[in-house]
């Protein structure tokens, strides 16, 4: 027998049923885990001898908790696949392949059922290409920013002129790291925030 | 997948059973949700012990049950369950249907059973 291991299993059960009613308000929430939680103390007190087995028959007997969350009227959780574990890092990254991968990140996103509306649009829209299109424009814009124009200007005196202007970037140096930071960690944080949405699916 | 099926339905049927056999549980004494999961769950009316929980919270909510915390001699005060008059008018009411619906059921069944005896005459 060992008390750690079976006090592990209850906990694990538990977890398992905070998990599964997460949708319902917390003061519900709270009573019926309470509940359930006292019930199985009760359960150990009358039990002859305590051990691993035992402590599972109690669970087994608790019923899963699929069962408990659809008594307390709450639809099953849909079931994340390897669609939606990806999704998030095909949008991300899936721009590199010639923008394509991100399209298709794009329709798995708005396939699956376990992210919500907002989500989806959110996805869709911080960056449409995901971080390709992020270093594509600030190729883009480092290019133009250092982009050098040579004028040259030959006077009456005969003496060639010339002048090379380096325009400067409209916005200053920080405003500029800003902005890149941003640009950045916008998809990568909407990453993270759709894998967080997978886990704890609508 | 028959057999699935025909769980499924029963799941379904003994749903909506169970909570009226909570209230007729509580007619005439105060239960502790640990009593009233084993009566349930032995007689198979719910899925598992826990589903009591889910389900006394819905009574309490359509104000069919109320609870009182007594002391336990065992540890910390427990929550008891008992009926309000509102439990117990729906209780009589579900009792009368149910007569009038076992009663249909059987008959049509008990006819349908004297047919196939007759068949296998």
């Amino acid at each position: 027998m060992n008390s750690k291991n079976v006090d592990q299993m209850i906990r694990d059960y538990m977890g398992r049923l905070q998990q599964s009613l997460r949708d319902l308000p917390q003061a519900r929430r709270q009573e019926i885990l309470e509940e359930i939680s006292e019930h199985i103390r009760t359960a150990r007190k009358h039990l002859h001898i305590e051990n691993e087995t035992a402590i599972r028959q109690i669970l087994a007997q608790m019923g899963t908790v699929e069962d408990i969350r659809a008594e307390a009227g709450l639809t099953p959780i849909p079931e994340v696949s390897w669609r939606e574990h990806w999704t998030p890092w095909i949008l991300l990254f899936g721009g590199f392949f010639f923008f394509v991968g991100w399209l298709a990140g794009v329709v798995l996103l708005w396939q699956s059922s376990v992210w919500r509306l907002h989500d989806k649009l959110l996805g869709t829209l911080i960056w449409p290409g995901g971080l390709a299109a992020v270093i594509i424009s600030l190729g883009v814009s480092l290019r133009t920013g250092i982009s050098t124009v040579r004028v040259c200007s030959r006077p009456v005196s005969g003496m060639s002129h010339c002048v090379t202007h380096s325009s400067q970037p409209a916005t200053s140096p920080i405003l500029t790291l800003i902005l890149v930071a941003v640009a950045f960690a916008a998809p990568i944080g909407m990453a993270i925030r759709l894998v967080v949405a997978a886990r704890h699916p609508v | 997948m028959y057999h699935m099926i025909e769980k499924q339905e029963l799941g379904q049927l003994r749903r909506g059973i169970a909570d009226r056999c909570v209230l007729a549980l509580l007619q005439h004494q105060e239960g502790y949700g640990f009593d009233l999961a084993k009566t349930l769950s032995e007689a198979h009316l719910i899925a598992g012990e826990g589903t009591i929980y889910p389900l006394l919270a819905r009574l309490r909510r359509e104000g069919l049950v109320e609870t009182v915390w007594r002391e336990s001699p065992e540890g910390p005060p427990r929550r008891y369950y008992r009926l309000t008059p509102a439990g117990m008018k729906s209780l009589q009411q579900f009792r009368q249907e149910w007569r009038r619906f076992t009663q249909s059921v059987e008959a049509i069944l008990n006819e349908t059973e004297d047919s196939h005896e007759l068949k296998e005459r």
